[in-house]
């Protein structure tokens, strides 16, 4: 699976979308499920499936799935791999 | 020293230690110990704790309740072995508040699918057909489907007494109606409503009744037809005599003229007051002139500060997912208490993604499980309800997983 696939399940899992919700454009306003607890779980998740653990201060100014891309490439964990 | 009596069961200061076997085996004599003055306990096959458990718990009893009394076995909701102790007068006038609230006069014969040392099985079963004058077939039950099937297709009129979860075994192996049964109870755990219609196919001749109660109630509290229930969780109408209330905490309570008037646990006998309120270790709320099942105390437990009712949950993925499921406890990763969903047989992925939406709209993510997992079937204990300590140890398939 690669990179991409794997961020894409990681939030329809953490989040409890439909695959057909489900956008790399998507942003946190959008997402009903993307609560406190929900920032905790993808912080968890990212560490868990990328290796690398968000600190506070970055999982609460995820405001989109873009944003965890961004996050990902800066650490050196490219999408398209 | 333990003397023994007319059919076999040891005695032990007036104490008939009585089995399944005795009741299912030996009806003359198991009705002999039941009126013959002494009293009677109940031993169920499998119980977790040694015959001597039995010796010794009987020799702290008060020696006057060695007479016309009856005692059930139990774990409780907190898991520690106990005693709960009626009366035989007390059953035997239950048995005929049964036979009033279950219209059961024209009913001839019961069949036990559950072990006769179940208390919803012996008083519903074996005292009503002994109070009664009726006839009482011992079945093989689930262990035997095809012996079960002839004996439940012909016959005359018959009651039986299920658990919720007994029903999709019936259906997987049992493909014609049964028409000799005119009565089916449920009783031991939530009425099975969204299978409404496969009890209709099953047993097309049947009145469906709703049975509620708890082992202290000796067991039953209310009696209720299924056409009447309001809803999956409605606890329906009290037997008349029962009185049932919430505390402030919720907690359903009970005063029955049918109910305990003793109990024996580590801390040793106590008797139950006349006018004593007991608890069911259930939760529960008002619903008009009756209560709707919130959860047993024990499936209720607090996560991140919020109540999470394993109950709830379970109602609600019935609603989407035909097998069977249950829930266990598992603390997630940050030691938070937390639980897991196992579903039975194993789902497609379209089916968990439907069990997962139901969890997205209905409830809070704190509620949500740690895990969904899978097993070919819910091991199921003597008295036919999930095993969830067996289910525990199952090496199980995982669908989905929650990061934390």
């Amino acid at each position: 699976m690669s990179n991409r696939d794997k961020l894409k399940q990681l939030v329809i899992d953490v989040f409890l979308l439909d695959e057909t919700e489900f956008r790399f454009d998507l942003r946190r306003t959008e997402i009903d499920t993307w609560d406190s607890l929900g920032v905790v779980s993808l912080a968890v998740g990212v560490h868990e499936t990328f290796g690398y653990h968000p600190t506070p201060e970055e999982a609460t100014a995820l405001a989109g799935v873009d944003d965890v891309i961004a996050l990902l490439a800066a650490r050196g964990i490219a999408l398209d791999a | 020293m333990a003397t023994v009596s007319t059919h076999g069961q040891p005695v032990h200061q007036g104490w008939h230690v009585v089995s399944d076997q005795a009741l299912a085996t030996d009806p003359d004599g198991a009705r002999r110990t039941w009126s013959g003055g002494g009293s009677v306990l109940l031993a169920p096959a499998r119980r977790g704790v040694h015959g001597d458990w039995f010796r010794a718990a009987i020799d702290r009893l008060p020696a006057a309740i060695g007479r016309d009394h009856l005692a059930l076995f139990t774990s409780g909701s907190t898991g520690a072995p106990r005693l709960v102790i009626g009366t035989r007068a007390r059953t035997e006038a239950l048995a005929r508040q049964i036979h009033l609230g279950q219209e059961l006069d024209s009913v001839e014969r019961t069949v036990s699918l559950l072990p006769l040392t179940y208390g919803y099985a012996f008083v519903n079963q074996w005292v009503w057909a002994h109070v009664h004058e009726r006839t009482l077939v011992a079945s093989p039950g689930l262990g035997d489907m095809a012996a079960t099937r002839a004996l439940l297709h012909d016959g005359p009129d018959t009651m039986i007494c299920l658990v919720g979860p007994m029903l999709a075994l019936l259906a997987r192996a049992i493909d014609q109606p049964l028409v000799s049964v005119t009565r089916v109870n449920f009783a031991g755990g939530p009425f099975p409503w969204s299978e409404r219609e496969l009890i209709a196919r099953l047993f097309p001749r049947a009145r469906v009744f709703a049975n509620y109660g708890c082992t202290e109630a000796m067991p039953r509290l209310t009696i209720t037809a299924a056409e009447s229930l309001r809803g999956p969780r409605d606890l329906g109408a009290p037997v008349p005599g029962v009185e049932l209330a919430v505390d402030e905490r919720g907690d359903l309570r009970f005063r029955s003229p049918y109910g305990a008037v003793g109990l024996l646990d580590a801390d040793g006998y106590r008797e139950v007051g006349a006018d004593e309120w007991l608890a069911t270790s259930d939760l529960a709320e008002p619903d008009g002139d009756r209560f709707r099942l919130v959860g047993r105390t024990s499936e209720v437990y607090k996560r991140y500060g919020e109540k999470v009712s394993v109950a709830l949950q379970l109602e609600a993925v019935r609603e989407v997912w035909p097998g069977t499921a249950a829930v266990i406890s598992e603390p997630d990763p940050s030691g938070e208490p937390g639980h897991v969903l196992v579903l039975a047989p194993s789902p497609e992925d379209a089916a968990v993604r439907a069990v997962l939406k139901v969890f997205r709209s209905r409830f809070p993510r704190s509620q949500w499980p740690q895990r969904v997992d899978s097993v070919d079937a819910l091991p199921l204990s003597d008295n036919g309800k999930p095993d969830l300590a067996a289910l525990a140890a199952l090496p199980r398939r995982v669908h989905w997983k929650l990061p934390l």
